[in-house]
């Protein structure tokens, strides 16, 4: 194998080059330890007992429930995300980049935050009860959860969304109001098919976070299939019976990435027309202004204004003196994990990109759907079976930040893809060919081509793995050097001992460091290939 | 001529998927330093795929090429000294004019930057970008980039397409001249065939990943092998005929042949050497339809129940209905399909 | 964009060549217990001992299957639980502590085996609303629960720990029938699932329920941040199985080859400054003698006088109370 081949258009016969097969090697190696070790766990069991546990009808109503849930997530996040994307690059909105900003920014705010928020809306420390004297009964079940979760979980579709209408030909819709069609088949039949893509994808990512979640669900009183799993491990202490569990969570996870792949199999979605895509001429939006204004001041105010109006509450009971050194150092640690994880992980997803793309076959749909599966693994058997493995394999490196962020780069690597992956095909092959028809090698084809036209979803892929690092919280128990401590693992310490106040300034802290994060990635994204060429250093 | 051609292509042949006809299939050519060959065919007959291999883009799965004697097979695209100007261009719209000039250029000075521009006529536009050029203007910088480097061949795919047609013809002729100033080898890949004719000295037909035939315009339009070459290169009548010999019994009466042949035969006849001469009775044949163009008209005449067209540059006019005499001043070709 | 490569790939580098480094007198410790409570214990520690402490913070449950998960290879020398179900579980990780180790605490408080020490106490308490529920509508027994007038009206929380003691406490005071006969009361009388303690004590405030079962020391930290806060607690009536009493606790690590530091750090928790700390931020009772009791809570004479005689020992059965509430549906 040689590197001339690396990135080729099409060599089937002659394989990938070693720079990817080496980190997708490590890719598989990686996500397939959890589920080794699970498989290893599993068959510890007591086959009489096992049957109880696994074909239990119970399993049935929160695999349904989990089902349930994730439908209505990925319904409210989609209502949410698709219109506010489409407010966002294709009308006259004024102030379009804080909007976008405004609706990336809930992403840092933790998912038990955001159910507390709600909760705290009605009851006896909520809104109605301050201004109008009445205590609501909170939203809990079903509808608490979904709202909860699709509250924080709808950015992700956003800036998927939103990527996929900046990279869209507007001369197709153009075209096809030109045939005389109205603005709804317009939506139908011209841009939602070129949307699909990015929006099953962004569906798969929010749809196997919801299957694993568990700090909002048990907030919300509903019971899913990660319940029972959370249960057999800290209720039971049974590493064996929560195995099984897994792996059952595992296999539905399976069966979602065989009908992602089914649905958005043979889809093309790189432009083929020449040259560059222009800008889209915005939409006026004329009395629909005020629909949209109040369309994105109520997303706004459920999705950042309630949990930062619960958190400013909480620091309202009572700021205890608050030790600012030991915020300051903690927000310190956790860019010192987070950062470095983040930037390896999209390091690691270009190459397991490029293979899948560039040398399409059973090798890469396999690492591809590998990556998924370690999104999906419960992230306690995933920072569990790290301790076995680095216990067993490399002694040296238990309780290393090597571990740690090694955990995280394989756990989080399939939300840089989505980025990346549209970033790759939305270049295309045809420029790295000119590159070489120049004389230039593979590696500096792709250095100078394609790179420096990446960086907007290396920085995309990079912040989404940021954020949701910063906010992780089982595998950085469980894997982190002792003592050190993450800004989450403070406010999962005060929380769990009901010191919401003492919680507050941490939680917060997350929400502000991570919006600097998104800020700064708005601002990066918004520029032009060209006006990025022409501010970088020659 | 030197007795090396440039390039040699021998027994190309190319698969997509395991099933299926093959893309490219038994492509063989050579092509001299100096001289324009285009491949020519309608969509999906090969013509792509085969530059393609050729610029090292797609292995083939059989065959030779080899440039200057050198066998370039196994040549990664980058060491074959082959440029490529894509159908989209492909400029780097990250980097201005000058630096996708220099992006492949041997010497990286001002000089080169400026020498390229003025061979396009673009000089002075080094600090612009892709995007602030226009369809034909990023069309010239990507050929400019090309030259750049130096090349000793350069393929072209489908480079005019993108631009309008008074553009088109401009920018074929001036590149044309620029090309043969140069003196490097040029392949062309187009479905137009009028463009082949003008700007390649000889054309390689291709159908269903084969070339069907191929030599200069002139050999291939005056001597079609088939009617599918004869129909894609200019517009043609195709005649049966019972064919001896030399001569050959048709509708129009008998014809003389091009090449000898026996029995039933279908034969082309270019509708420029067809010729009309108003019948004093019956004929055989009668105007259905009159198409005036000018310099030129074009007859369409219903002769023995076969549809024909005769272009006529100065002659009777005819209206519609007229009874006429059809024949032919020269040859017939017969052509290699059943008839 | 290649300086921040750089930037970063340094950055990465520095973190990655960091592996802990262990210095000569340290003591690694688990903790189950919150770090707001626990961190300033430490420091004190660190300062009379001069032992450098390194804990690793998390929840009781993530960390007892982190210690099963490491086994023989744990780095830990002590872990810290929040409830006697983990330390259970964990015995078989524990080291025998020397005889006389726990002299000092309350003999209810003593592990027969000697493997860990209690370091405090707390009782399940009855939570209720001061504005829904009147002096006469309190339940005797925690069995009076399953009565219609209750209907609806009470919050449990059945995969929390201190929870599933008191199912294993009532199966050994009263056998698994009626413990059996009891759940399966509660949920045809509509008991609401909560996630834990903190969360029934909310849904109290909030107006979803009118009654919880907790323990002891939650309630005080609400009512701390706000007097006014409508809930209040109380227990069954004397002897009541509902009114039991519970333990945190601490164990050292068999296989730790620092065993002189981690006796001393359980030896410290034990101790009265510790012990005294504990009483007052926890809100807990003191596992010893001569300790001011919090003023918030009933005195532990009191306690020890209703609580059921159910030795604390005797609770270990985690296994039996899991099935009897994964059969109920409640898992």
């Amino acid at each position: 194998m040689s590197l001339n081949t690396t990135f080729r258009g099409a060599g089937r016969r002659s394989g990938p080059s070693v720079l990817l097969l080496i980190p997708a090697l490590l890719v598989g190696i990686g996500t397939c330890l959890p589920v080794f070790w699970l498989v290893m766990r599993a068959l510890e069991a007591d086959p009489a007992e096992l049957s109880a546990i696994v074909f239990r009808q119970r399993n049935l109503l929160l695999m349904l429930n989990t089902m349930k849930l994730v439908a209505v997530v990925l319904a409210i996040g989609t209502a949410i995300a698709l219109p506010a994307a489409w407010l966002v690059t294709r009308s006259d909105l004024r102030g379009r980049g804080v909007v976008s900003f405004l609706m990336a920014m809930p992403l840092a705010v933790p998912g038990y935050v955001m159910a507390y928020a709600i909760i705290g809306m009605s009851g006896y420390y909520g809104f109605a009860k301050h201004w109008f004297g009445i205590t609501l009964p909170p939203l809990r079940g079903l509808w608490g959860a979904g709202l909860a979760l699709s509250l924080y979980t709808f950015p992700y579709l956003f800036l998927n969304l939103r990527s996929a209408f900046l990279g869209m030909d507007p001369a197709l819709e153009e075209t096809a109001r030109s045939l005389g069609q109205s603005r709804a088949s317009i939506f139908r039949h011209v841009m939602l098919p070129q949307l699909w893509p990015a929006l099953v994808a962004s569906w798969l990512v929010v749809g196997l976070y919801v299957i694993g979640d568990f700090g909002a669900i048990a907030l919300m009183r509903y019971e899913v299939f990660s319940y029972a799993i959370y249960t057999q491990y800290s209720g039971a202490f049974d590493r064996t019976y929560a195995a099984w569990l897994s792996l059952m969570l595992l296999a539905v996870t399976v069966a979602a990435l065989f009908a992602q792949h089914a649905v958005t199999r043979n889809r093309r979605f790189s432009r083929t027309g020449t040259g560059s895509a222009r800008k889209a001429q915005p939409m006026p939006l004329g009395r629909m202004r005020v629909l949209a204004w109040g369309f994105v001041a109520l997303v706004v105010i459920a999705s950042l204004g309630m949990p930062l109006l619960v958190l400013a509450h909480w620091m309202r009971l009572g700021l205890p003196q608050m030790d600012w050194g030991h915020l300051g150092q903690t927000a310190l640690a956790t860019l010192g994990t987070a950062g470095p994880a983040a930037f390896l992980t999209v390091l690691l997803a270009v190459p397991v990109v490029l293979l899948i793309l560039r040398h399409p076959g059973p090798l890469a749909t396999v690492i591809d759907r590998l990556a998924y599966l370690g999104y999906a693994t419960p992230p306690l058997a995933f920072a569990l079976a790290m301790v076995f493995f680095a216990l067993q394999a490399v002694p040296f490196f238990y309780q290393s930040y090597a571990i740690l962020i090694f955990a995280y780069v394989m756990s989080f690597l399939a939300l840089a893809f989505g980025p990346i992956r549209m970033g790759l095909l939305q270049i295309g092959a045809r420029q790295e060919e000119a590159a070489r028809s120049l004389g230039a090698t593979p590696l500096r084809s792709f250095a100078s081509v394609v790179m420096p036209r990446l960086r907007r979803p290396f920085v995309a892929g990079g912040l989404l793995v940021f954020i949701m690092v910063v906010k992780e919280l089982p595998i950085t128990l469980i894997l982190a050097p002792t003592g050190y401590t993450t800004l989450s693992m403070n406010v999962f310490g005060r929380t769990n001992e009901g010191m919401m106040a003492e919680a507050a300034p941490f939680a917060l802290s997350i929400i502000l460091f991570s919006s600097l994060f998104v800020g700064l990635f708005l601002k990066y994204e918004s520029k032009s290939d060209r006006q990025k060429a022409e501010s970088s250093p020659r | 001529m030197t007795d090396t051609p440039l390039l040699s292509v021998r027994n190309l042949k190319r698969q997509f998927g395991k099933a299926g006809p093959a893309a490219v299939e038994d492509v063989s050519f050579d092509l001299a330093p100096g001289e324009i060959l285009a491949l020519i065919g309608p969509s999906g007959c090969g013509k792509t795929t085969t530059l393609r291999m050729i610029a090292g883009f797609e292995p083939p799965d059989h065959g030779a090429i080899s440039l200057r004697g050198r066998d370039i097979t196994a040549t990664p695209a980058e060491k074959r000294g082959i440029g490529m100007v894509f159908q989209d261009y492909a400029l780097f719209p990250h980097m201005d004019v000058a630096r996708n000039i220099l992006f492949g250029a041997r010497e990286k000075t001002p000089q080169t930057v400026a020498r390229a521009l003025s061979m396009v006529g673009l000089d002075g536009y080094g600090s612009r970008y892709p995007d602030e050029l226009s369809g034909g203007q990023q069309q010239r910088i990507a050929l400019a980039r090309s030259f750049a480097a130096e090349p000793s061949l350069i393929l072209l795919d489908e480079p005019f397409s993108n631009l309008d047609a008074a553009l088109r013809h401009a920018t074929r002729r001036e590149i044309r001249a620029l090309l043969k100033n140069a003196g490097i080898g040029i392949i062309i890949v187009t479905h137009d065939q009028e463009e082949a004719l003008s700007f390649a000295d000889r054309l390689a037909l291709m159908r269903d990943g084969r070339i069907v035939q191929h030599g200069t315009g002139q050999q291939i339009y005056d001597r079609p092998v088939d009617a599918f070459v004869a129909t894609f290169l200019g517009r043609t009548n195709l005649v049966p005929g019972t064919a001896r010999g030399e001569l050959c019994d048709t509708p129009l009466g008998t014809v003389r042949l091009a090449a000898p042949a026996e029995g039933q035969v279908t034969l082309s006849m270019r509708p420029e050497l067809l010729e009309l001469q108003a019948a004093a009775e019956a004929g055989n044949g009668r105007v259905t339809g009159v198409e005036f163009k000018g310099h030129d008209m074009t007859y369409w005449v219903d002769c023995a129940g076969r549809e024909m067209q005769v272009d006529v540059m100065n002659g009777p006019r005819l209206g519609e209905g007229a009874a006429v005499d059809l024949s032919l001043r020269g040859e017939a070709v017969v052509l290699r399909d059943p008839a | 964009m290649k300086k921040t490569i750089t930037a970063m790939s340094t950055a990465t580098a520095i973190v990655l060549g960091m592996a802990t480094v262990a210095t000569a007198d340290t003591v690694t410790i688990y903790s189950g217990r919150g770090e707001a409570l626990v961190a300033p214990l430490i420091k004190q520690f660190e300062a009379e001992t001069g032992i450098t402490a390194e804990v690793r913070y998390g929840s009781t449950s993530e960390m007892a299957t982190l210690l099963q998960e490491e086994g023989a290879d744990t780095p830990a020398d002590v872990f810290w639980a929040q409830d006697a179900g983990a330390l259970g579980a964990l015995s078989g990780q524990f080291a025998v502590l020397p005889d006389g180790f726990s002299d000092d605490v309350l003999e209810i408080f003593r592990d027969n085996d000697n493997k860990w020490v209690a370091t405090s106490g707390r009782s399940r308490v009855l939570v209720h609303s001061t504005e829904r529920v009147a002096e006469a509508d309190l339940p005797q027994s925690i069995t009076d629960l399953t009565d219609e007038k209750y209907k609806g009206r009470v919050a449990w929380a059945p995969t929390n720990g201190s929870f599933q003691a008191f199912v294993t406490a009532f199966r050994v005071a009263e056998g698994d029938e009626a413990a059996k006969a009891w759940i399966d009361g509660m949920i045809a009388n509509e008991a609401k699932v909560y996630r834990n303690n903190g969360t029934q004590i909310e849904a109290i405030a909030n107006g979803e329920v009118d009654y919880g079962l907790v323990n002891n020391y939650y309630l005080g930290r609400y009512v701390g941040a706000n007097a006014d806060y409508p809930v209040a607690q109380t227990h069954f009536g004397a002897g009541d199985i509902g009114n039991l009493l519970l333990v945190a606790g601490a164990g050292v690590i068999e296989v730790s080859d620092n065993q002189e530091n981690a006796q001393k750090f359980v030896e410290f928790l034990l101790s009265p400054t510790a012990q005294q700390y504990i009483t007052v931020e926890g809100n807990e009772y003191p596992v010893r003698e001569g300790i001011i009791p919090d003023p918030t809570l009933e005195p532990l004479q009191t306690l020890q006088e209703i609580s059921p005689k159910v030795d604390i020992n005797a609770i270990g059965d985690l296994d039996g109370t899991l099935k009897l509430l994964g059969d109920a549906g409640l898992l």
